[in-house]
């Protein structure tokens, strides 16, 4: 039962552990996409940091170039709106600006304008050539920056082929204590500024879009696509937050990304420019990869004694529990079989066999009691004449004693081929309390069958022979030991019933079954109404030669077996 | 014989005539041409002969505006020299035209972007007559007019100019989709007649106005804001001081 038991403890032990490993999956997948939340909302204020830091940077690098003598000198004469500027002077003025922007190296500007105090195009660098007259006075940063204020911008502006998206940063030029003009720096927005601005924040990936498209995309990114990042920028640009608070909320994206997109702090967001922060949650998606994702210091750390021993008690307490149950009593019903199977024992000693094999036991003691069908060797037929032995076939074999214990007691002659049982002559008294002096013992060997159903053509059909094997005082199955009796016809229990001499031979007959059976003696095949049959030939016998009305018979112990004495009553 | 098509020349004479048409015929047409061409040249002279200029000035009682709301990371003074309010650029904000007078094309209007925005941002334009709104900045600018047919934002290259019809009614908001300072009106009226030039100091001209009565209006977000009747005559017409709020 405990191994039984054993198996559904590992069963839930092994189901706990499944459940524990999908929570824990479950959880880390969790807490691995909340933490990637988290991040992003991290990842966004780093970021907006650092923009603002190179804001700063750039407004910072321009202040030579705004300080330089020849440009506050061109920008102080373009603002003079009489005379303006000459061509020589706009080329010099030129040349100048690219000799400081040269000298800013990495944060040189990709588009720079000298603008006048109205906000005209004295000079620039790079894009294409603007038309005469052309100016940026009325875009907000130089709007800003001609009156006085370092300022930046996220702004437009084309290439002359298409639009494209500058960090913008300006600065007043002053000369003679009055504003003379302004320098805006423009860098454009491209994946050199991805990278760099995405190796800082670590694993992420950064894109900048533009007017629902993915402009430009980290090339470093680990883990998301442009595609996947056009996916979740379409999702947002469906949103309401991301024009009213200028940033979406997190974006699940294909394949387990998540992102945020941010709206460019400045007037680009007009025209839908900004960028675009992505991560990928480290997601483990099965139980089986917990031990893929555990890092080495963590594996490190476990107890791997602990988780060696516990498997390994826990085993060795199911193959305890195996073998005390199972293998054990195996083992003892094995050797009882052997010693039945060697001769060495007639059948199994059904007390001695353990109680889940006791029915086995009971079956095989079943068999070997019909003849085995093959399964022993051929035993001898449980029947009358085995249980009162044969007449003539030896003068120790015999059940009947006879009070008196004379040799001349009449035969029984239901053996005639088998030795006749020793009938006693009753006491010479023939007292009304017969004294027992003659001893039936059964045959102790099998005899040899005989052809005892013959001899009793009047008795009705015997019931199905009994199991052979004693009731055993250790089974505590009742079935298993218990002597079956056939049912006696009911004309014999209503003959019984209305006589006392039946009923003396009913009780006879109980108490010679009972004595069998306390004795450990096989009762198969003795019926009432053989042993009736056999009572009263010898009732008969006793009665002529004695002259006796009638004869009483009692049950008693000889030697270890059942036995029966005749006393002669007067 | 070989069968030309009609827009096709047939020699010297008749490079652009009708197969088949007589000489004389083609003689007598270039007649009347010449004729034609002939009054219209006297009439423009005449007209120009009997032209006035109308000047004045306009005040803003405050000029300044409100700082701009554009998001940015940096907006810090300089520290030399005390910066300056924003103040309304009266070029931009106002616009100054004629009603009235003899039926004919308006004079005078000119419609662009420049500097980064609309020159004016109020555009009175005659209803229902074309006009060219030139982008004289150096990157494209895609403006929107609302209401218009063909008003979707359409890029307009540098230097490049798109035409635009505004049918009687409005006034049209005009916006730009990539910038949003870029915000102006179309006001269409059916009595154009000229349109001012505006200084930095509110003054503002209409040089050669055809001699008539007409009133001058002050526009300022696509409403007028003054009003007034004027004669043109021969000479300079300088309209009192306007004070605006």
């Amino acid at each position: 039962m405990i191994s039984r038991l054993w198996y559904f403890v590992i069963a839930a032990i092994a189901g706990a552990a499944v459940a524990a490993a999908y929570v824990a999956q479950g959880t880390l997948d969790y807490r691995s996409a909340q933490s990637a939340r988290e991040s992003l909302r991290r990842d966004r204020a780093e970021l907006e940091l650092m923009l603002r830091t190179d804001a700063r940077n750039r407004l910072d690098s321009l202040g030579p170039m705004a300080a330089h003598e020849e440009v506050r000198t061109a920008l102080a004469a373009a603002s003079n709106g009489r005379r303006g500027l000459d061509s020589a002077a706009r080329t010099r003025l030129g040349n100048t600006l690219a000799q400081l922007n040269g000298q800013l190296q990495e944060g040189a500007a990709q588009l720079l304008f000298a603008l006048d105090a109205n906000g005209a195009i004295v000079a620039q660098l790079g894009g294409t050539t603007p038309p005469a007259g052309a100016g940026i006075g009325a875009f907000p940063v130089a709007e800003r920056a001609l009156r006085g204020y370092l300022t930046d911008d996220v702004l437009v502006y084309s290439d002359g082929q298409n639009p494209a998206i500058y960090r913008a940063a300006a600065r007043p030029v002053v000369q003679g204590n009055r504003y003379v003009g302004a320098i805006v720096h423009c860098s454009e927005i491209g994946a050199d500024l991805a990278n760099r601005l995405s190796s800082r924040l670590g694993d992420v990936s950064l894109a900048f879009f533009f007017r629902g498209e993915i402009t430009t995309v980290d090339a470093d990114a680990p883990g998301v696509s442009r595609a996947e990042l056009e996916t979740g920028l379409a999702a947002a640009l469906e949103a309401p937050e991301l024009n009213e608070r200028g940033h979406s909320e997190v974006v699940e994206l294909p394949n387990d990304g998540v992102g945020v997109f941010v709206l460019a702090k400045g007037t680009a967001r007009h025209a839908g420019a900004g960028y675009a922060i992505a991560r990928t949650p480290a997601v483990l998606g099965s139980p089986m990869a917990l031990f893929d994702a555990v890092p080495d210091a963590v594996m490190g750390s476990v107890n791997w004694l602990l988780v060696v021993a516990v498997p390994l008690v826990l085993a060795l307490l199911g193959v305890l529990f195996f073998f005390l149950e199972r293998d054990r009593p195996f083992s003892g019903f094995r050797k009882l079989a052997e010693a039945v199977g060697a001769g060495s024992a007639p059948h199994f000693d059904e007390a001695g066999v353990p109680a889940r094999f006791r029915k086995i036991a009971h079956s095989i003691n079943e068999a070997l009691g019909r003849g085995g069908g093959g399964l022993a060797a051929p035993k001898a037929k449980a029947d009358l004449d085995e249980i009162l032995g044969q007449a003539g076939s030896s003068s120790s074999s015999p059940y009947f004693g006879f009070a008196d214990g004379k040799e001349d007691a009449p035969k029984n002659d239901l053996f005639d081929a088998a030795p006749k049982p020793v009938l006693e002559p009753p006491g010479a008294e023939l007292d009304d309390e017969p004294q027992p002096t003659t001893v039936a013992a059964l045959p102790a060997g099998p005899p040899s069958v005989p052809p005892a159903a013959t001899a009793l053509p009047s008795t009705p059909k015997p019931p199905p022979p009994a199991p052979l094997m004693p009731e055993s005082p250790f089974d505590d199955d009742d079935e298993s030991g218990a002597t079956m009796v056939a049912a006696v016809p009911d004309e014999l229990i209503a003959a019984s019933q209305t006589s006392p001499l039946e009923r003396h031979y009913r009780q006879v007959y109980d108490d010679f079954i009972a004595m069998k059976h306390r004795l450990g003696e096989a009762t198969v095949g003795l019926t009432y109404e053989k042993l009736l049959a056999t009572l009263e030939k010898n009732a008969n016998a006793i009665k002529s030669k004695h002259g006796v009305a009638e004869v009483r018979f009692k049950v008693y112990e000889k030697n270890g077996k059942a036995a029966l004495k005749a006393t002669p009553v007067k | 014989m070989k069968q030309r098509r009609f827009d096709e020349p047939h020699g010297p004479d008749d490079r652009f005539s009708p197969p088949g048409a007589p000489a004389r015929e083609i003689a007598s047409r270039r007649a009347k041409w010449s004729a034609l061409g002939l009054v219209a040249g006297l009439s423009l002279v005449a007209a120009v002969a009997s032209a006035g200029e109308v000047t004045g000035r306009f005040a803003v009682a405050n000029r300044s505006m409100p700082p701009s709301q554009d998001a940015h990371y940096w907006n810090a003074w300089n520290g030399f020299v005390a910066a300056g309010p924003a103040r309304v650029d009266l070029r931009r904000e106002f616009t100054a035209v004629l009603r009235g007078g003899a039926a004919g094309d308006p004079v005078g209007c000119s419609y662009r972007i420049r500097g980064g925005d609309l020159l004016p941002r109020t555009m009175v334009v005659k209803a229902g007559a074309r006009f060219r709104l030139e982008n004289g900045d150096g990157t494209p600018h895609e403006l929107t007019i609302e209401g218009i047919e063909g008003g979707a934002p359409i890029p307009t290259a540098a230097g490049n100019a798109r035409p635009i019809t505004a049918p009687a009614g409005g006034p049209y908001a005009v916006s730009d989709a990539v910038y949003a300072h870029i915000r102006g009106t179309i006001v269409p009226v059916d009595d154009l007649a000229a349109c001012g030039t505006i200084g930095e100091d509110g003054a503002f001209s209409f040089p050669e106005v055809p001699a008539g009565n007409y009133k001058l209006a002050i526009y300022r977000g696509g409403e007028v804001v003054h009003e007034q009747d004027v004669q043109v005559g021969t000479g300079e017409l300088e309209v009192p001081r306007i004070n605006l709020n």
